[in-house]
């Protein structure tokens, strides 16, 4: 279709496009460090130490991330830690959900511990894990649960809690009573309502609540590297050894950093939609 | 329906029962702690000392310089990051089309552990083979003394902390934005208010609540300041980016006075305390 | 004084074509409907006016003068928001204030005529509420004193009675007729509604598909439908069509073939070829058990009874039919197998749905 498009005056084109001059540098700003490990892991070793280093992608290779993923004369291999963490990720994250799903069901739907409960188990979210180091690892070293993969799981598991019943106790208030009504009057008894009908309804949500736990914990740096670190490693806490090395091992670091936050960032992509919307009612509560 | 409340309590009492074992024991251990004497020799038990613990560490420059350095950068990160983030919240509320992709790339540096962020910007603030010198230096700038140097070495931790953490900011007032009906901006428009009058007059009396969450989680944040220092400067030169969950580690890891360090993590949960009845009170608070 | 003038406006969204060339000249003073079904781009239409959306294509002139570049707040127009868009911060009093507030009116002026404004549409008692506290008729009030609180010459509604119920509906729909005959202002009304618009407007326009299908007062649309869409869009109950096939035509009359398989002879000039697929358009009330010199055969189904008035519903061949009458002419008893109306009373409209009567 023709027609005299409108004749917007140059000062009036350029005012229309404000957020562009302000998402603009702010992307850069948030991008231009991802760009820089990335290129640094494929970055051979006489690229990466040039005085000044050079901004542009050349002479890539595959040599960094072969080091890292295989080991090296300079380090370990970067799999063993990677296995650690995800099996403490998943086996954490699983203990997690069955307890904090349950205990979110128990009190969105059945209204047990009044105010008090929720207010309380919300509260979590006001005290990192640093402001009570000292006493976890005093009682970890007490019970010999120090540096085992229990131990370190067993922590996390609990420390998720608060975080997925705060995700999920919006979504079982504001999924349907009736259907959990009509399976308990349909003679299901209680425990075949929640696990067959509850949950079933509340399986998106429980599946956001599961990648953030997932992430958190993967994540995690404080916990794992006072509670554990030597004979259970995690690759946050394997990831600075590399840097006491006596050479300077950037190309390994970026390495083994761009391995570490792939799921991180993937599913950071996928969540997007949820984070706007879900970050700013969750804090309401 | 029958038994309900015991079918409820039965689900929820091993997720009580969790979050008392990792909460209120912790807690106690700490405050008995926090009033005892402990010997560097573990065989030694620890003796009741009263307030000693207290006074120690108000006598204790280390740990008032701590206290200071964390505060310091508190109210950077504050002024920094409420702006820049409300402003990217604002900007990208005005951007119809790509949105969410945008959204997806500005949250990339949350996603990423902060320890890896830490180390990424160690490297990117290396004074010789780093980015940020090689870039001053098309601008004829010489090369900066980064993580080395005072006051070089605390920019490079509000930086990289500025990196981690606006975005997070920014989604979250984004949210709140959404939650503004549109056509109440459209009205004030139309009722004569200027771009910056409708700022000031409408949308940030609206957004409030969401300033209070995201000024919240920036105090969470700074308690738990931990990972970016340490990833970056190792609290150096000297002792000058220590800040206070660094000191909080050295006390009881590397000094091993735990009965200090327990004193120290005493007055965070109360400190925290204080803070989240502070903003639950703001919150609810019913005009405004 | 305030006229708008709209040239070739256009406005697409991505790859959807919302407005197709839009020319209209509303006159000062008016009062002028758009209406059309939704997705028709009315209410875009009224937000580039208001300059809360940007044209693609096109100008607008408000008073003469080029305005595209134009903020809201240096246009000089009020509009009332479909859901009222009080400022949830605010309470009534402030509400009411704020457009004085960002005309930097002083303190004391702003009061008397804050206070004069409540009184007008009484709603002093709820000045210090909070409009969380109001129900939907008095936020709406608030909504229209917080546009009549500044001198506007030019006042924009955008589907300002749908969320009220029909009592209100009627109620505020008197009010802003008054409003309009006291402030005398020119004002621009989108609404969906053809009873809304039918008793409101000076002058109508109605929309369809991002064009303007016709312009004219009420009576005009009503009684001369430019197209097939005119005509069904206005009216209650709707219009009825019959299809019909054109057997003959002469100079001041025309036979068609109805898909009853009966022959109408109708006394209207039609410019219209023999063979060509037309739609004969008959209002409800325009038929008649007795009088008329065309008649159409009619299959009764059921008799409604409005008090003052009867709907008849039937069939005529397989099309819908539907007459009203007055019940007073006794005329019920006297329903046959064929029912009758004036060939003037008629409209007649091509295949491509424009009127091909040739008056």
């Amino acid at each position: 279709m023709s027609g005299t498009a409108t004749r917007y005056s140059v000062g009036y084109r350029i005012r229309q496009m404000w957020p562009w001059l302000i998402i603009g540098p702010v992307l850069a700003f948030c991008l231009f460090p991802v760009y820089w490990i990335i290129l640094t892991a494929f970055r051979p070793r006489t690229a990466i130490f040039q005085d000044p280093v050079s901004l542009l992608p050349r002479d890539l290779t595959l040599d960094n991330i072969k080091y890292v993923w295989f080991g090296s004369e300079n380090n370990e291999p970067v799999t063993h830690f990677l296995g650690t963490s995800l099996l403490v990720s998943i086996i954490a994250s699983i203990a997690a959900l069955i307890l904090g799903v349950s205990c979110a069901y128990a009190m969105g739907r059945f209204k047990i511990g009044g105010k008090f409960l929720p207010m309380w188990i919300l509260s979590f979210r006001y005290v990192p894990a640093i402001a009570l180091i000292v006493p976890l690892w005093m009682i970890g070293k007490r019970l010999r649960l120090l540096d085992t993969y229990q131990g370190l799981i067993l922590i996390y598991a609990l420390f998720s809690i608060p975080l997925i019943v705060w995700l999920l106790l919006g979504y079982v208030e504001a999924a349907p009573k009736e259907v959990e009504e009509a399976a308990y009057v349909d003679g299901a008894g209680h425990w075949r309502t929640y696990l067959f009908v509850a949950l079933p309804v509340l399986a998106p949500g429980i599946a956001i609540a599961a990648v953030f736990t997932f992430i958190g914990i993967w994540n995690e740096y404080v916990l794992a590297y006072q509670l554990a670190g030597n004979k259970v490693t995690t690759i946050t806490v394997y990831l600075p050894r590399l840097r006491t090395a006596i050479a300077l091992l950037f190309g390994e670091i970026a390495a083994a950093s761009l391995l570490a936050v792939i799921p991180g960032i993937f599913f950071a992509a996928i969540m997007q939609r949820f984070l706007v919307r879900g970050l700013a009612f969750g804090g309401l509560k | 329906m029958r038994g309900s409340k015991r079918f409820a309590w039965t689900l929820a009492t091993p997720a009580i029962l969790g979050l008392i074992a990792v909460s209120i024991v912790p807690f106690i251990w700490m405050l008995i702690s926090a009033f005892q004497k402990f010997s560097p020799n573990p065989k030694i038990p620890a003796t009741f000392n009263g307030l000693d613990n207290l006074w120690a560490l108000f006598e204790d420059p280390q740990f008032v310089n701590s206290i200071g350095l964390t505060a310091f950068i508190g109210v950077i990160l504050f002024v920094i990051q409420l702006t820049m983030g409300f402003a990217i919240a604002w900007a990208l509320y005005h951007i119809r089309r790509g949105r969410a992709i945008i959204v997806s790339l500005i949250l990339i540096p949350t996603a990423i552990a902060p320890l890896i962020a830490g180390l990424a910007w160690w490297m990117l603030f290396s004074t010789k083979y780093g980015a940020v010198n090689s870039i001053l230096g098309m601008f004829g700038i010489d090369q900066v003394q980064w993580i080395v140097e005072m006051p070089w070495a605390l920019v490079a931790i509000i930086v990289a902390s500025v990196w981690h953490g606006t975005p997070f900011t920014a989604i979250i007032l984004l949210g709140g934005l959404t939650t503004i009906p549109p056509d109440v901006l459209d009205a004030s428009r139309v009722d004569g208010a200027s771009a910056r009058r409708q700022l000031l007059y409408v949308v940030l009396p609206l957004m409030k609540p969401f300033f209070l969450v995201a000024g919240l989680f920036l105090i969470i944040g700074l308690v738990g300041l931990f990972e970016m220092p340490q990833a970056i400067t190792q609290g150096g030169p000297g002792n000058e980016t220590v800040v206070q969950g660094m000191y909080l580690f050295k006390l009881a890891f590397n000094f091993y006075d735990l009965g200090r360090s327990s004193m120290m993590s005493l007055l965070l949960v109360i400190f925290l305390s204080i803070v989240g009845t502070l903003f639950y009170r703001l919150m609810n608070r019913k005009e405004a | 004084m305030s006229n708008v003038l709209l040239k070739g406006i256009r406005k697409s969204f991505g790859n959807v074509e919302a407005l197709k060339g839009i020319d209209l000249d509303v006159p000062d003073g008016k009062f002028v409907v758009f209406v059309g079904p939704s997705g028709c781009g009315k209410t875009t239409l009224m937000r580039i006016v208001a300059g809360l959306e940007s044209q693609s294509a096109g100008d607008v002139m408000i008073d003469g003068k080029v305005v595209n570049e134009l903020s809201p707040s240096d246009r000089g127009v009020a509009m009332v928001f479909q859901s009222y868009a009080l400022y949830p911060h605010l309470s009534v009093r402030q509400n009411l204030r704020f457009p004085l507030r960002m005309g930097n009116v002083a303190a004391a002026e702003a009061d008397a005529r804050v206070a004069a404004v409540a009184e007008t549409l009484q709603i002093t008692p709820l000045l210090d509420r909070r409009p969380s506290q109001l129900s939907g008729g008095q936020k709406q009030r608030v909504a229209i004193g917080r546009t009549i609180v500044r001198d506007r010459k030019l006042f924009l509604f955008d589907e300002p009675l749908s969320n009220l119920d029909a009592d209100l509906r009627v109620e505020m729909r008197l009010e802003i007729q008054k409003l309009h005959r006291r402030l005398g202002a020119t004002m621009i009304y989108v609404t969906h509604d053809q009873v809304e618009a039918m008793t409101l407007a000076d002058i109508i326009v109605i929309m369809r598909d991002g064009q303007i299908e016709q312009i004219g007062s009420p009576i005009d649309l009503y009684d001369r439908p430019a197209t097939k869409f005119v005509a069904s869009f206005l009216g209650s109950p709707k219009i009825n069509l019959l299809s019909a096939e054109v057997t003959k035509v002469e100079s001041a009359a025309f036979e068609a073939k109805m898909a009853s398989g009966e022959t109408a002879r109708i006394g209207l000039p039609v410019g219209a070829q023999v063979g060509a697929t037309i739609t004969i358009a008959v209002r409800p009330e325009d038929l008649s058990p007795t009088e008329g010199d065309v008649s159409f055969p009619m299959t009764l189904d059921i008799l409604e009874n409005l008090g003052s008035t009867m709907l008849a519903h039937g069939t005529s061949g397989a099309e819908r039919l539907t007459m009203e009458y007055r019940r007073s002419g006794g005329a019920a008893g006297k329903i046959g197998s064929h029912v009758r109306v004036q060939s003037g009373s008629l409209k007649i409209f091509g295949p491509d749905g424009n009127d091909i009567v040739t008056r």
